[in-house]
């Protein structure tokens, strides 16, 4: 049905007129799209523009949103219809301030109150809507929260005044839930009393029953939501804990929740409510409660799993145990913990977390037992706990750069606990640090100073704690502690072996340079001077030039860079190495600033700078001494060229110029050489005879430099053992390089030993990449004829989509436009091949699809494919009359299409997806035991596809089915007689089963009136035919 | 019967102690044991003591074994009150650690000859540590008076030493250094005592003499002490270089000094990389030294900030890890930091002398406003 000039959306109207909507293209691409949409989907304008109000609202673009949602308010002339825009666009604006922050938020709740008021003012009947109490409810819960967590930061005068505002809110909120439980009951009663007081045919009673599931299920989301209100509002209390009020609130929570879980038994509501309960019950302090609250989520049947509730209520467990001081338990469900993450094979934090998190039962242990035994020494056990908290945490900060913070952290809040005088230069680090990150400069140097000072600690932590003695001195303008300490530093640790020693170095040299800016004395210009000899002059250029470097002076650094000599052997390979860095940079400001022929060239020169250094290192093996800082250099060398060679900044560049160069021979002969040389691919004589023959060149080229990338980095882990921090970044390059290269076995092992290391980020870009690997590999399989293989490989895709759907359920890796295309290849994927997959995550996935995309009206084909996957998945969880309503949608659209068709061609094919909802739909009716319409739909769907084709054998079982159940035996009979005589081999083992039960159905009804006993016969003769042909056959 | 020579040639071992455990008559103090000669005969009850100080015995080249090499036996029979003495010092809780070591003076069947003297020598030690001279003087006379023969005999003679020459008493300090520095047995052709605590009683009579202000004669008593021990003794040449540096900078030849406190600063951090703590600690103490030295040394000749980035150089890289030369270059900083007018600095540092070096030597007399 198009819309009229009446119903037209006013987001295409507003378009058209031309107003003033100041709208990216990508918007305005939407409003577009939105608006063709609308003709599709046959919805009216109202209806659609509501929903196009909500969708640009949940991509973030609130202002938009809302000067849209004003727009709609002035255009609509029904006051229903102004109410219920205002209350849309209030909804808009709160789904917006949940995720703004400070003024903004404020701004934007306050937005949403004046459009609920300006619901109300157009149509007074709004405020006794559900919506209405829903918005408003929610709205001063809004309201309440954001004042809530700004009280801290008030003067203490004001604290108290803005208190009792948020307490005020909370309480209207919570009331205001309450009269929306009221009209919910009420609708409700007004249903149960319309299904027993008339008389309804079964279609309008099986829909009234279904609204009446729905809108009990929705009393329960209200419970829980007041719930969510309370627990906010308990939290408001938290400063207050002696207050009456207080326990008033608990009290109310935990009967909330107690009643969400037993009303919302069976869904996720109930798993939530127990979550909530767990925390509310530990954060008071019954640990015990907590813990069987927790334990109650962790047994959640695996269908109804959320997955991360579960990590969440895994990890609050393990969190409560230790603090109920049930160590060995905790420790135990840590280990479950860490098995579950580690089950689900997705590497990321979480393992991590949980790894450190023992550490922290240690601790607990560990004070636990020290309070117990008082002011006499630290008992034997609690040494141990302590020692072995100190083990893991040392472990991360030698081996984990990403978490040494963290657990630095962990030793700082309980080492001190338990040896509040330590001299562990572990924890004094630790103390350091955390001073250090605050700024606290001299209390920081005073901790560093120990460790720096302890002959009894490890070298590299004493060389790093100089490094930041020196740096606390730098920046409190001791500028000669600074350079004595850094001075020191270069004469006591070897700068070979550690890297803070140079850094050091190059701080004492700076802190003199300050001294000199601030003093101007001779004295103290002789000993800059000095020390910068000292340090050798070559040796001082790299210094100057990485200064350079770091103020963005990058082509100065470059210039200084290369009046470095072999001579300076210490600096020689490491500025060799920064020459290409330096250009490599350059390349990418080039790039920023949309020079893309300079960065282009540029990049090609950083390749060229990098391979060069490469070959160098190789001829010029370095001393003993500077192994592992070349191996370094040369690992992190083989890094950048592989992020330079899958980059395909360059692929794009030379493909727009062999575009434009036409047929220009020279041109493309010139383009084609000038990208060889920059993809690093020998001098190509060959001349391209046309534009098309260059971009195959060009093509090949790409292939060839991802080659040479895999080859040169193979083995990166034997042969660079030293450089363990760069492994996983050149491991994820090389799984990317595989899987791009259509080597998904291979870039599987990399993926594989890319999770190995635990904290590599980009897990799920990654993964994604090979599972599409993976899946392409099926499906060439599948092509060749070779099923099995075709089989596993898809297995592994699956699998592998599951991990990334694990680890970011948004794919927010990917750029907005791409992540339609992905999820909808995921949920097709899932859909053919997924059987791994339970029927409620991929329902789950394909809703949120279509809630994120549903209005991406071009895409109205892959949204259609969903909707009939999604009602499919529907129909398994016999959720029959969801599933009828998306099919009949979609029939009715696809005849009201098909009928534009024959206007056209009245000879016109129904396209397969026609077919597909129609079948979808007989068979939801069939299951609903609605035989007459489904054998009427499926006997159309038999009659008008291609006969022996997989949709009609199962269109004719299904139909067969539908007979038997109404007693058509004679009919069905002779449908089967024909079918047997035209296809003896009925359709396949399962479906002529299928007959074969249909038929013995009929075979042995004893209650076959008299007149009918013959059919019996039949019956069973035809059973005795298809059997006499299987075994003939 | 156990004899000087059984226990470490192993031959008749067994019997010897076998015949020895049944005996009832009082152990020899295993001091006694080590001064006799070679196949003395041992009487009394074997004790681990005896065992120990026979077989120290039976090892040495020359059938005898010096006091100083059996310093390290584990005697076995530490009181519990005596392990807490210990705890107590190593902590720096000196009075508790007295109370602790009179306690277990007075544990019956303690062996007198070594716990009595040692109690003694640590209670001197520690009264030492805490600046009560006149107390720590008075354990260490007691020592020497009641137990010539006591292991720590020549400490307390060192100890002694330095108390004079803290006060100044140059000729005294000198005459209690010569005790072990000047004692060589004639038999054996060797320092008396362990080298250790002969050579460091010879530094401090150079020492000594420098302070008398007869900086020839220490240079040239110093020369000769560097020449003996530079290759057997690094640590005591390197303190005896230092201490030149020291006599050369006050006799006026100032470069001199300073060139050998430099020299000595390069060496000592060169062979600081990979060594054992105890050993950095050594090196590290002489290189504070040798900072300190040269700060005095720029601070005399007028140069405040030359001297106070010396003294940084301890105050803030090296700390309290080096000893006296920690508050010896908070002193020198903050006279620095006075000099130059940074009153704020001068005021922190001496803010902690005060607080963590209130009797050390020097601090009262500084002037922070």
């Amino acid at each position: 049905m198009g819309p009229s000039v009446r119903t037209f959306p006013l987001s295409l109207r507003l378009l058209v007129q031309g107003c003033e909507l100041r709208a990216s293209r990508f918007i305005l691409g939407l409003v577009i799209a939105a608006a063709a949409g609308c003709q599709s989907m046959a919805m009216t304008s109202f209806e659609w523009d509501l929903k196009f109000l909500e969708a640009i609202s949940r991509r973030g673009y609130s202002d938009l949103a809302d000067k849209f949602g004003q727009q709609m308010v002035a255009a609509a002339k029904d006051p229903i219809e102004k109410g219920r825009i205002a209350l849309g666009r209030a909804a808009a604006l709160l789904d917006s301030a949940e995720s703004a922050s400070g003024e903004e938020q404020l701004a934007l709740v306050k937005k949403a109150e004046d459009a609920l008021k300006q619901a109300v003012a157009a149509s007074p009947e709004t405020a006794k809507t559900v919506e209405y109490a829903e918005q408003a409810a929610i709205l001063k819960q809004r309201q309440a929260a954001i004042l809530a967590a700004g009280i801290a930061k008030l003067p203490d005068n004001e604290k108290e005044k803005v208190f009792k505002e948020a307490d005020a809110l909370f309480t209207q909120a919570e009331n205001d839930f309450g009269q929306l439980i009221l009209l919910r009951n009420a609708r409700i009663d007004e249903i149960q009393h319309i299904l027993a007081t008339n008389n309804k045919n079964p279609r309008e009673t099986q829909a009234l029953e279904q609204e009446l599931d729905d809108a009990y299920f929705q009393v329960t989301v209200v419970h829980f939501r007041i719930a969510m209100a309370l627990y906010a509002h308990l939290e408001l209390y938290d400063t207050r804990p002696a207050d009456a009020k207080r326990k008033e609130l608990l009290k109310a929570l935990l009967d909330k929740l107690e009643q969400v879980s037993f009303e919302g038994e069976g869904t996720s509501l109930e798993s939530y409510s127990y979550y909530y309960l767990g925390l509310v019950s530990k954060k008071e302090g019954d640990l015990a409660k907590a813990e069987e609250s927790f334990r109650r989520v962790l047994a959640t049947p695996r269908e109804l799993r959320v997955p991360d509730l579960i990590r969440r209520a895994h990890f609050d467990l393990v969190d409560t145990l230790t603090k109920a001081g049930k160590f060995e338990a905790a420790l135990n469900a840590n280990e479950t913990l860490i098995a579950y993450i580690s089950q689900l094979r997705i590497g990321g934090d979480d393992e991590t977390k949980a790894r450190l998190y023992k550490a922290t039962i240690y601790f607990s242990a560990a004070f636990k037992l020290k309070t117990q035994a008082g002011q006499g020494p630290l008992p034997e056990a609690a040494r141990k706990y302590y020692d072995a908290g100190m083990e893991i945490c040392r472990t991360f900060i030698n081996t984990n750069p990403k978490w040494a913070g963290t657990a630095q952290d962990i030793i700082n809040e309980w080492a001190k606990k338990i040896f509040p005088d330590s001299d562990d230069p572990t924890v004094l680090m630790a103390e350091g640090r955390v001073l250090y990150q605050d700024k606290r400069y001299l209390e920081a140097a005073a901790a560093f100073r120990k460790v720096l000072a302890n002959p009894k600690g490890r070298e590299s932590a004493r060389a790093e704690a100089g490094y930041y003695l020196a740096m606390c001195y730098y920046h409190t303008e001791r500028y000669y502690d600074a350079y004595v300490t850094g001075d020191w530093l270069g004469c006591r640790f070897d700068p070979r072996k550690y890297d803070y020693v140079e850094k050091s170095q190059f701080i004492a040299i700076l802190s003199l340079k300050k001294q000199l800016d601030k003093t101007g004395d001779e004295f103290d210009k002789a000993l800059y001077i000095k020390t910068r000899k000292q340090l050798g002059e070559e040796e001082f250029l790299i210094i100057e030039a990485r200064d350079l470097a770091e103020q963005g002076q990058l082509d100065k650094a470059l210039d200084v860079y290369r009046r470095i000599t072999p001579k300076a052997a210490s600096v020689y390979d490491s500025a060799l190495y920064e020459i290409a860095q330096c250009t490599d940079m350059i390349a990418d400001r080039e790039l920023k600033a949309k020079h893309f022929a300079r960065g282009v060239e540029k990049r090609a020169e950083a390749v060229k700078l990098y391979d060069a250094f490469l070959k160098w290192s190789q001829e010029n093996p370095p001393a003993a001494d500077r192994v592992r800082l070349r191996q370094n250099l040369e690992c992190r060398a083989v890094y950048k060229l592989g992020r330079l060679m899958l980059d395909n900044t360059a692929e794009s560049f030379y493909r727009a110029e062999i575009k434009r160069s036409g047929s220009d021979v020279r041109n493309l002969s010139d383009v084609i050489k000038t990208a060889a040389a920059a993809m690093l691919q020998p001098v190509h004589e060959k001349v391209p005879a046309s534009a098309q023959e260059a971009l195959e060149l060009l093509d090949t080229f790409a292939v060839a430099r991802v080659r040479k990338f895999i080859e040169m980095s193979a083995g990166i882990r034997t042969k660079y053992p030293q450089a363990t921090d760069i492994h996983p970044y050149v491991l994820h390059l090389r799984t990317m390089a595989l899987a791009k290269l259509d080597e998904p076995e291979a870039a599987e092992k990399e993926l594989l030993e890319l999770k190995e290391f635990k904290d590599s980020s980009g897990i799920a870009d990654i993964t994604c990449r090979v599972a599409m690997a993976l899946d392409t590999q099926a499906r060439k399989q599948a092509e060749d004829g070779n099923a099995a293989e075709a089989g596993k490989s898809y297995a592994k895709a699956v699998e592998h989509f599951q991990q990334v759907l694990t680890l970011d359920p948004n794919l927010a890796f990917l750029p907005e436009k791409q992540r339609f295309d992905m999820i909808y290849y995921v949920i097709m994927l899932f859909s053919q091949h997924g059987q791994a997959v339970p029927v409620d995550p991929k329902l789950a996935l394909a809703k949120s699809f279509l809630d994120e995309f549903g209005n991406e009206a071009k895409r109205e084909d892959e949204l259609d494919s969903v909707r009939l996957v999604q009602a499919g998945y529907l129909i398994v969880l016999n959720k029959l009359a969801d599933a009828m309503d998306i099919y009949e949608k979609l029939v009715k659209k696809y005849d009201a299409e098909y009928a534009k068709m024959r206007e056209n061609d009245p000879r016109a094919p129904r396209p397969p997806r026609h077919w597909q909802a129609k079948q979808g739909l007989a068979l939801a009716r069939k299951v609903s035991r609605k035989y007459a319409d489904a054998l009427k739909d499926f006997m159309e769907i038999r009659q008008n596809v291609p006969a022996g084709g997989d949709t009609w054998w199962d269109a004719s079982v299904d139909a067969s089915e539908c007979m038997v159940e109404m007693k058509q035996y004679e009919m069905l009979l002779r449908m089967l007689k024909t079918t047997f005589l035209l296809r003896p081999e009925m359709g396949g083992t399962d479906r002529r089963n299928r007959f074969v039960m249909v038929l013995g159905r009929i075979a042995s009804d004893a209650k076959l009136p008299p007149e009918q006993a013959d059919l019996a016969r039949q019956a069973r003769e035809l059973i005795d035919q298809i059997n006499e042909y299987v075994e003939k056959k | 019967m156990t004899t000087t020579s059984s226990l470490g040639l192993g031959r008749t071992l067994s019997i010897a102690l076998a015949a020895a455990l049944i005996g009832s008559a009082a152990a020899h103090a295993a001091d006694d044991i080590i001064r006799m000669k070679r196949g003395t005969t041992i009487s009394g009850t074997v004790t681990e003591e005896t065992y120990e100080a026979v077989s120290y015995t039976s090892a040495a080249v020359e059938g005898r074994v010096r006091q100083c090499e059996v310093e390290s036996i584990e005697w076995g029979d530490r009181s519990p009150d005596f392990i807490a003495a210990e705890r107590a010092r190593s902590n720096g809780e000196y009075e508790d650690a007295i109370s602790r070591y009179e306690r277990a003076m007075k544990v019956r069947g303690a062996r007198k000859f070594y716990v009595e003297s040692t109690c003694t020598y640590n209670i001197g030690l520690c009264n030492l540590q805490m600046g009560k001279l006149d107390k720590a003087e008075e354990a260490l006379r007691k020592l020497l008076a009641d137990h010539p023969k006591a292991k720590f005999v020549p400490h307390a003679h060192i100890a002694l030493g330095d108390i004079q020459l803290g006060q100044g008493q140059w000729d005294k300090a000198i005459e209690s250094y010569a005790v072990v520095g000047n004692a060589i047995d004639s038999t054996l052709g060797r320092p008396t005592f362990c080298d250790d605590l002969y050579y460091k009683a010879k530094v401090k009579m150079a020492e000594a003499l420098v302070g008398k202000k007869e900086y020839d004669k220490a240079i040239k008593d110093l020369d000769a002490l560097i020449r003996e021990v530079e290759r057997s003794n690094p640590d005591i040449a390197l303190a005896g270089q230092r201490l030149k540096a020291s006599a050369l900078v006050l006799s006026g030849k100032t470069d001199d000094g300073l060139k050998i406190f430099r020299d000595i600063i390069d060496k000592s951090v060169k062979e600081m990389d990979g060594s054992v703590s105890a050993r950095e600690i050594r090196l590290s103490t002489i290189v504070a030294q040798c900072y300190n030295g040269i700060g005095g040394a720029l601070m005399a000749a007028g140069k405040p900030k030359e001297a106070l980035l010396e003294y940084l150089r301890v105050v803030t890289v090296l700390g309290s890890a080096v000893g006296d030369e920690y508050p010896r270059s908070l002193i020198g900083a903050v006279q620095c930091f006075n000099a130059l007018g940074q009153k704020d600095r001068a005021k922190e540092l001496f803010a902690e002398l005060k607080r963590d070096y209130a009797n050390f030597p020097g601090v009262k007399a500084l002037n922070v406003k």
